[in-house]
């Protein structure tokens, strides 16, 4: 029933415990541009759908997923919103894989 | 479900939050104690932000810091306006007895708009493409309330 | 795309201040959708929530309602956007394979914490937040004011959306009692008070207390559930970009690639002669019109045009819609269970006649920036 699933990039943005040069949306841009980069071969325009997530509370954003929307190069394009705390992280790449494995149409890429 | 009595507990979170804006911001604000506008353009379609963006939304391309800064007037067009009674803040949503006019303006050479206060009008005058330019804040400390709202040119 | 079962639901009724706790509600409604399937908590395989830590002023808001919403040892998650994005999620869990029931439950209490201001945290916080000029109120007002501009509608003709929206609440028990009015008129809309001109108060739907939640299962035990589940057949979401200025307001451009979405992967090739009835969740009464114009159902600015009543050629919220009741995190999910209602027939008081084929949409973001929107089928 469900379609197989691979992991074909990943990114981080560079850490450290203060990064006063950047905000939250050019932070999360900075994984988005690295994982990008480690699969030369995708692009923005072959992403079909985003899997986000965040800790609301914690951060002093509600929804932030929907200003930093360019910044994720998730204009016109199909994105959902997991959040569960500290799990979170876990919780999207689940999220990520159920997106993909449901085989919804026009939803190869996430 | 029968009569019963369900007891109620109000109390105040207080977390104070405080964002780095990054240094596309940083710049902006930093124009701002000059009382200028500036914003940045992107290098693939010529869109220009305001307020500077590291990305651009369409093409998805980023903005180098160093270059594509564009210098812009203090001068808009009103886009859209609404007109209202409420006030908002991270507190409460109230509604008060005077009322604020709220503006779309687009600042001449940009591509986008930004969201201020309208001064020194009546509803009446209202309308859209009618000229404003910025009032400034005195002494302008480089965020965004330095600018207090617009008014018309 | 393969059917996905909605196999039971219950839906609280929506409050201006319920005398309800607020695991007490939850509660109610799982027990309600289980009971409602003639099924148990062991069934359960996979629970997905819908609640907002701002809206339920608890960071981790699921983590409280593990209990009552089913969550507890089982594989649980929280969507955290509307009730109808959490149905997504549960639909993605059925579609792969690995489970057989999923619970998809949400809602909020409005009553209990200051609506206007949780959603001020949405804002971009190193621009717009600090002087609050652009809010939910006041994106309302642009969002009207652009699309009376670009089209030359005026607010009378908008108010009449409210007016039929409140009308249809009146015969629905479920609805929340403020906005029941069977007699109510334009003209008492159109000077209700002004919410963000051209919006007025009656205009709004009101975020109010409710939870609703409803079971998802694949073909085969949807089957063996009950003998007249409603089938899911599309699905499709999309997300604009952010800035108010940066968007056509007159338009939904992601209500329109959402619908593109949804209808490719049912099979719709003409909307407006193919859906029967429409549960779409507007957040003020013109968002209807721009919403029912992106999914082809009107041409561009013509949405008024449409006859939209319970009676009429392609009914929207014949349930009220989210006028009829909003509780922020559970209006998109009402919809959809409104809108199965009218496939089974249980939609007593405002059922459109013979609706074999229905659509139901949830919103998130100022002026609906992110929209979902489901096809649904009636079993017979």
């Amino acid at each position: 029933m469900g379609r197989q699933v691979a992991i074909a990039s990943a990114g981080f943005s560079e850490h450290s415990s203060k990064r006063s040069d950047v905000n939250i949306a050019e932070l999360v841009s900075e994984a988005i541009n690295d994982c990008l980069r480690n699969a030369p071969s995708v692009g923005f325009e072959d992403i079909d759908g985003y899997v986000t997530g965040n800790m609301p509370g914690f951060e002093g954003n509600s929804l932030p997923e929907l200003w930093m929307t360019d910044w994720l190069g998730a204009r016109n394009k199909s994105l959902m919103r997991v959040t569960t705390g500290g799990t979170t992280g876990g919780s999207v790449g689940i999220a990520g894989y159920y997106t993909v494995t449901a085989g919804l149409p026009n939803l190869d890429t996430v | 479900m029968s009569e019963k009595i369900v007891v109620a507990n109000k109390g105040f979170v207080r977390a104070d939050f405080s964002f780095w804006v990054g240094q596309y911001m940083d710049k902006f604000y930093d124009a701002f104690e000059n009382k200028k506008i500036i914003g940045n353009k992107c290098p693939k379609c010529g869109k220009v932000f305001v307020p500077p963006r590291k990305i651009c939304g369409e093409c998805n391309e980023t903005i180098i810091i160093d270059k594509n800064w564009v210098e812009l007037p203090n001068t808009g067009t009103l886009l859209n306006y609404t007109i209202t009674y409420y006030r908002v803040s991270d507190r409460a949503g109230r509604k008060t007895k005077n009322l604020q006019i709220v503006g779309m303006v687009q600042i001449d050479g940009s591509d986008t708009a930004i969201i201020y206060r309208l001064l020194n009008i009546t509803p009446k005058e209202l309308e859209i493409g009618l000229k404003v330019k910025i009032v400034w804040e005195e002494k302008p400390k480089g965020n965004p309330l330095d600018i207090k709202g617009f008014v018309r040119v | 795309m393969e059917k996905v079962g909605i196999v039971g639901y219950y839906q609280v009724k929506s409050y201006a201040d319920a005398n309800y706790g607020r695991y007490e509600m939850i509660f109610e409604a799982v027990r309600g959708a289980l009971d409602n399937a003639g099924l148990n908590k062991k069934d359960i395989t996979t629970a997905i929530s819908c609640t907002n830590d701002y809206y339920d002023g608890r960071t981790i808001s699921n983590c409280y309602t593990i209990e009552v919403g089913g969550g507890y040892m089982t594989d649980e998650s929280k969507v955290e956007m509307d009730g109808a994005h959490a149905v997504l999620y549960g639909l993605m869990r059925i579609l792969s394979g690995n489970h057989k029931l999923a619970l998809v439950w949400g809602g909020s209490m409005a009553s209990c914490f200051p609506y206007h201001a949780a959603r001020l945290y949405e804002t971009d916080p190193t621009w717009e937040r600090p002087t609050a000029y652009v809010n939910d109120i006041t994106a309302a007002g642009f969002q009207m004011r652009a699309y009376m501009e670009r089209y030359g509608v005026n607010a009378t003709d908008i108010a009449k959306i409210a007016v039929k929206n409140r009308k249809n609440a009146s015969k629905n028990p479920l609805a929340l009692q403020e906005a029941q009015k069977a007699d109510i008129t334009i003209d008492e809309v159109l000077n209700s008070g002004i919410y963000a001109d051209p919006v007025t108060e009656l205009m709004v739907a009101q975020p109010c207390d409710g939870v609703a939640a409803l079971l998802l299962a694949p073909e085969k035990q949807a089957l063996s559930i009950t003998d007249n589940p409603v089938w899911i057949t599309g699905v499709g979401y999309s997300q604009e970009t952010y800035y108010l200025g940066d968007r056509n307001l007159a338009e939904s451009k992601s209500m329109a690639l959402a619908g593109k979405m949804a209808f490719d992967s049912a099979g719709i090739k003409d909307p407006k002669s193919q859906i029967d009835v429409a549960e779409l969740f507007e957040a003020y009464a013109h968002e209807e019109l721009i919403l029912s114009e992106a999914l082809g159902l009107a041409e561009k600015g013509k949405g008024i045009n449409l006859r939209s009543e319970i009676d009429g050629d392609l009914p929207i919220n014949p349930s009220g819609g989210a006028i009829g009741g909003n509780p922020p995190c559970g209006t998109g999910l009402i919809r959809i269970i409104e809108a199965a209602k009218q496939l089974k027939g249980e939609a007593n008081g405002y059922q459109v006649k013979g609706a074999k084929t229905a659509i139901a949409s949830g919103q998130i973001g100022m002026c609906a920036q992110n929209n979902i929107i489901y096809v649904l089928e009636g079993a017979n």
